[in-house]
C-alpha cells in the first residue's frame, strides 16, 4: 500500500490533501496548509498521520485542517483545525490540547524602541522581580473556593473587579474575556487546587513575556486600526491557563476514554478520546474547558497588569500616559461553538483549534466593534530570536479553514534534542551580542526554546499569506525575553 | 542479552518529551517512569529526601494506572511544591 506521503495530493502550492480513500474510516479528507519547504520538514513526524486520524472524528464536517505549523502532539497534531457539527459531533480535549486556552496577549505603547534603548535593562530587570515565573511556581494572587469558582464563571470581569487591569482591556480579549458556558462545577477538586495559587503566573516551557519593536508594516491600513507603526515598542505576553487547564485536560481524557466505549465510537488512536458534543461527558467537558478558558484570560490580564507597573517604575509615568493598551488577546487551544456558512447554509459547528488561532475576517460578529473593518488582530509569537507577527482574519479563512490560521513557528527539535546541542548559557550570550536581552529562571530550559529549535516563522507567516487564511499586517522583533 | 543498566531514557519526540523506562517488573517500571519525568524538571542528585506521600491509584489497564500515576505525581508536585525522588510499590 502506499504511504501517506506518497499519497499526498499537491492542489496548490499552499494547500495539499491527504485523499480520504488513505485510511479506511476517514469521514472526510486531511486539508494541509503548507508549502514545500514546511512540507518536507512536517513529513518527519507522525504529524500527517495524525491529521489522517482525526478525520474519524465523527460529525467532522468538510475536511481534518492542519496549520503551516503542524507537528506531532498528543492525539491531534499541534496547528490541527476539525469543525464537527454541533448536534451530530463529538468533542475531544486531545483537539483542545493540555494547556486550554493558551494564548498571545499583545500591548502597544506610545515609546519608540529607539528611545528607551538605555531602559531596556532597567525594563527587563523589574519584569524578571514583578513577574512569578517557571514550572508550578506560586502566584501574587491567592485564592479561597469561592474566589476560583468566581473567576471561572466570569473571566476578566471578575479581575478587573479585583482591581486588576483596565476596564477596556475585557473589549479587546477574545470573547471579552468569558467564554460562554463556563460550569464550575464541572471542574474537578484537583483543578481548583491547583489553580488556587496560580493567576497572574508565567509558567516555563514556551511560555514568555517579549519587550518588542515594531519593525515592518504590511498593512497601514490595519496596522493604523490595531494602533500599530514602525518603530514602535510593543510587550507580548504569552501563557495558559497553568496547572488548572492541565488538570482539566488531564480529568477529562480519563472521563472521554471511558465515553469512546460507552458511545461505541470507532478510532484509529486512544488519544483521540472524545464523547458527543450532547452527551453528558461532552457537556460536562465544554463547561469545564470553559472555565480554564477565563483562567488563562484572567492570567494573561493579570499578567500585563503586573508588566503596566514594571513599566512604570522604570518610567515614572502612569501605565495610561505610557500608552500600554491592549490590542487583542488570542487563545491557540479551545473547542468553540461557531456559527459558519458551509454550502451556501449557515450551521452551528464545534470548532477545535489546537495550536490555531481564530482568523476571522471583517464583520464578523464576535470581533470588537473597533476592529469590524480590518479583521480580528491574530498574534503570532516567534522564537526569541526572528520575529512575531501581528496578522488580521480574512473572509478568505471563513471559507477555507473555518475562520483558523497558524499559531506561531512550531518545533523542528524535541527538547530533549535541542538540550542536547545547544547550551543555555552560551545561547544566551548569543541573543545578546544582537541586542536581544535574556533573563529566564532555568538555562536548560532556555536552551530548549532556542531559535534553531523552531520552523522559520516567516515561512510559516507567508504560507497563511498565500494560502489567504491570514493577512500580514505588521512584523515585530524581539528585544527582550523574560521566559520560565 | 545484556542487562539494561539504565533506569530510563530519555526520548526526543517534537510534541514535548517522551521517556522510556525499564524495570524487572511492572512495578520498577513505574518507579522508573516518575524518576525520569521528575529528571526533567530537575536534577535528582540536587533533592533531598525529606517527606513521603501516599498516593493511591487505580486504573482500569496498565496504561491508563501508569498514565494516572504519573498524573498523581504531577498535581503532588504543582499543589505541594514537592520533587519525588524514589516511590515504592506497596501491592
Amino acid at each position: 500500500m502506499a504511504t501517506l506521503n506518497e499519497q499526498l495530493e499537491k492542489i496548490n502550492d499552499y494547500m495539499y490533501r491527504i485523499p480520504q480513500t488513505y485510511k479506511q474510516g476517514m469521514r472526510v479528507p486531511g486539508i494541509i496548509f503548507v508549502n514545500e519547504t514546511l512540507l518536507g520538514l512536517a513529513k518527519k513526524d507522525q504529524a500527517f498521520e495524525q491529521v489522517a486520524n482525526v478525520a474519524f472524528l465523527p460529525g467532522i464536517i468538510k475536511a481534518s485542517f492542519a496549520m503551516p505549523d503542524i507537528h506531532w502532539g498528543y492525539g491531534f497534531p499541534i496547528g490541527g483545525v476539525a469543525a464537527v457539527d454541533a448536534e451530530e459531533g463529538v468533542i475531544s480535549p486531545g483537539g483542545v490540547g493540555f494547556d486550554i486556552s493558551c494564548g498571545v496577549r499583545l500591548l502597544r505603547s506610545k515609546l519608540y524602541a529607539d528611545e528607551i534603548r538605555d531602559k531596556l535593562e532597567d525594563i527587563m530587570n523589574a519584569l524578571s522581580v514583578d513577574i512569578p515565573k517557571g514550572v508550578g511556581i506560586k502566584g501574587k494572587i491567592k485564592l479561597n473556593k469561592d474566589q476560583m469558582t468566581a473567576l471561572m464563571k466570569k473571566g476578566v470581569s471578575w479581575a478587573i473587579s479585583q482591581g486588576y487591569g483596565w476596564e477596556s482591556d475585557a473589549e479587546f480579549t477574545e470573547e471579552k474575556g468569558c467564554f460562554d458556558g463556563a460550569d464550575p462545577s464541572r471542574v474537578s477538586e484537583h483543578a481548583y487546587k491547583r489553580g488556587l495559587e496560580q493567576p497572574g503566573t508565567l509558567g516555563a516551557g514556551n511560555h514568555f513575556i517579549e519587550l518588542q519593536e515594531v519593525t515592518e508594516i504590511f498593512n497601514e491600513k490595519a496596522a493604523g486600526v490595531f494602533g500599530l507603526h514602525k518603530g514602535q515598542l510593543c510587550i507580548m505576553i504569552h501563557s495558559g491557563s497553568r496547572g488548572v487547564g492541565h488538570q482539566i485536560c488531564t480529568d477529562y481524557v480519563k472521563i472521554m476514554d471511558a465515553a469512546i466505549k460507552k458511545y461505541n465510537i470507532n478510532l484509529p488512536d486512544r488519544q483521540l478520546a472524545c464523547a458527543p458534543l450532547k452527551s453528558k461527558e461532552g457537556k460536562d467537558y465544554y463547561g469545564a474547558m470553559a472555565c480554564a478558558a477565563n483562567y488563562a484570560w484572567v492570567n494573561r490580564h493579570c499578567l500585563a497588569h503586573w508588566v503596566r507597573e514594571s513599566f512604570e517604575k522604570v518610567f515614572k509615568k502612569s501605565a495610561e500616559k505610557l500608552g500600554l493598551t491592549l490590542v487583542y488577546d488570542v487563545s491557540h487551544n479551545i473547542a468553540r461553538i461557531e456559527e459558519h456558512i458551509i454550502n451556501g447554509q449557515k450551521r452551528r459547528v464545534c470548532v477545535h483549534r489546537k495550536g490555531a488561532t481564530r482568523s476571522f475576517g471583517r464583520l464578523q460578529k464576535e470581533i470588537p466593534a473597533a476592529y469590524k473593518e480590518s479583521g480580528q488582530p491574530v498574534i503570532i509569537p516567534g522564537d526569541m530570536g526572528r520575529a512575531s507577527y501581528v496578522l488580521a482574519g480574512t473572509e478568505t479563512a471563513m471559507k477555507e479553514s473555518f475562520g483558523s490560521t497558524c499559531h506561531g513557528a512550531g518545533r523542528l527539535m524535541s527538547r530533549s534534542q535541542a538540550k542536547k546541542i545547544i547550551e543555555g548559557s552560551r545561547l544566551k550570550r548569543e541573543l545578546e551580542d544582537r541586542g536581544i536581552i535574556v533573563k529566564a529562571g532555568k538555562m536548560s530550559l532556555l536552551a530548549e526554546e532556542a531559535p534553531e529549535a523552531y520552523k522559520d516563522v516567516n515561512e510559516v507567516v507567508e504560507v497563511c499569506q498565500g494560502a489567504g487564511i491570514s493577512e500580514k499586517v505588521a512584523k515585530l522583533r524581539p528585544l527582550g525575553a523574560l521566559k520560565g | 542479552m545484556n542487562e539494561i543498566q539504565k533506569d530510563f531514557v530519555i526520548i526526543n519526540h517534537t510534541a514535548d518529551v517522551g521517556i522510556e523506562a525499564y524495570g524487572k517488573t511492572p512495578e520498577e517500571i513505574f518507579v522508573n517512569m516518575a524518576k525520569g519525568m521528575f529528571s526533567l524538571i530537575t536534577d535528582p542528585e540536587s533533592v533531598s529526601e525529606e517527606i513521603c506521600f501516599d498516593v493511591n491509584i487505580k486504573g482500569e489497564d496498565r496504561d491508563s494506572l501508569l498514565i494516572n500515576w504519573l498524573n498523581e505525581l504531577i498535581y503532588l508536585y504543582d499543589t505541594e511544591n514537592v520533587v519525588f525522588k524514589n516511590s515504592k510499590s506497596r501491592n
